[in-house]
């Protein structure tokens, strides 16, 4: 097989994600990667969470590498412009402006379509790059994973930029050249742009909640967020026997798979905490993260 | 000199309004004159993003020369800076009270972005 086969029935892509946000998205990523290594496929792990990535505390690759992620901004020379207004009049998100008599651009308001550009007739706009993000990639391996090893790639949103899709998209495309047998997304919380982004088109959706009335809340949106967009879902649910709301009697009566357990323990809240991998430290570990690997499967094979 | 007041109505009775991007409407008056004339805000009120950056294009259309509002979000600011609009205080009057008190010099200039809201 080459690098560049088309990817065959044998490949999945899973997707875990939230409606709430400290659920135990990256718990499960990362745990879940490993799992999936140690059973034998080369896994792309890739962290969609670029306001706060940091499965790479986790599973931290050796010598990683690191690119720079860019849209086209629209620039005006003055010198050419006649105010004509055709570029305010097409933009559709209102970024481009008549000031005084300056054309300004609002970076965060635009969605770097080109538009402007093309309607400009006296030719007074073009575009430059402008950096919003970066995406970081490396290898995990060696015994920690063996037999297989685990590709790291990372998304991260400069400070005070807002195209968090844009940087995900990226790190997706870039975890899309690995082409390894399973591709783990950890998503944004929410069910907002960067969300949808982490998980389109996955093939099963892992819906990580806590037994909270928030917890619960958000899972409710997270599920119709998985049904609108027609993936399979199952429901995880951490710290179980902790809070008062009945996320088991919620995924029966709706027919949502419960793909795992974690229970309410120090010891996992000790070993994350320490930037540990719980599949390893807590004597339960391996089952649960074992178990949620064959759930997934499962679940990925029934839709298939 | 051609002033906009930020107004929660469309008449010289009406109090100004605390918010600029997103006010009901801009009622502009002239120095030394009675005459004036209501811009409705409804595009930018309703706006997802950018209220405050269309409400100061808005002014720069118009060829205002100062605004009278509540508060300026950092993109406001901005916007009315690069048009060189100055912007001026005026919250808990009347439009008509804020365009006499301008005249009078008792506004103070907002030499500096407020916080930002959402949106």
């Amino acid at each position: 097989m080459t690098a560049h086969s088309a990817p065959h029935v044998g490949r999945i892509t899973v997707a875990i994600a939230s409606g709430k946000g400290g659920t135990g998205k990256t718990l499960v990523a990362t745990n879940l990667a490993v799992a999936a290594a140690r059973s034998g496929s080369p896994v792309a792990l890739v962290d969609c969470d670029a306001d706060a990535p940091n499965d790479a505390l986790f599973l931290a690759p050796d010598a990683p590498q690191a690119s720079p992620v860019e849209v086209p901004l629209p620039v005006v020379d003055e010198s050419a412009c006649t105010l004509c207004g055709a570029c305010r009049r097409t933009c559709a998100y209102g970024a481009i402006r008549i000031l005084g008599s300056k054309v300004i651009v609002f970076p965060e308001l635009c969605h770097n379509c080109g538009a402007c550009v093309r309607v400009c007739r006296p030719g007074a706009l073009s575009e430059r790059p402008a950096r919003v993000g970066e995406v970081e990639w490396g290898s995990v391996g060696g015994a920690l994973t063996a037999p297989a090893g685990v590709d790291v790639v990372t998304a991260t949103l400069d400070i005070g930029e807002v195209k968090a899709p844009t940087v995900i998209r990226a790190a997706r495309k870039r975890a899309a050249v690995f082409n390894r047998a399973v591709t783990i997304l950890d998503a944004s919380p929410g069910v907002a742009c960067s969300a949808v982004a982490g998980v389109r088109d996955a093939d099963v959706l892992v819906l990580v909640t806590e037994p909270t009335p928030f917890g619960m809340h958000d899972l409710e949106l997270a599920v119709a967020l998985g049904r609108d967009m027609g993936i399979p879902l199952g429901v995880v649910i951490n710290r179980d026997g902790a809070g008062s709301a009945d996320v088991t009697a919620y995924c029966t009566a709706q027919g949502i798979p419960i793909l795992a357990r974690i229970p309410f323990d120090r010891r996992v809240a000790e070993v994350y905490a320490d930037g540990g991998l719980v599949i390893d430290e807590h004597p339960d570990g391996a089952a649960w993260f074992g178990g949620l690997l064959s759930a997934v499967r499962e679940l990925a094979e029934e839709e298939a | 000199m051609k002033v906009a007041v930020s107004a929660l109505g469309s008449t010289l009775d009406a109090m100004v309004d605390q918010r600029f991007g997103r006010a009901q409407y801009f009622i502009i008056g002239n120095t030394g004159s009675t005459a004036f004339e209501v811009v409705d805000n409804a595009v930018n009120k309703g706006a997802t993003g950018g209220a405050g950056i269309g409400a100061a294009e808005l002014m720069s259309d118009h060829k205002v020369e100062a605004v009278v509002t509540g508060h300026l979000g950092p993109n406001a600011f901005n916007a009315l800076k690069a048009a060189g609009i100055p912007g001026y205080e005026g919250s808990g009057r009347t439009v008509k009270d804020a365009l006499a008190a301008l005249e009078a010099g008792e506004l103070r200039e907002l030499t500096e972005a407020g916080e930002a809201h959402a949106g």
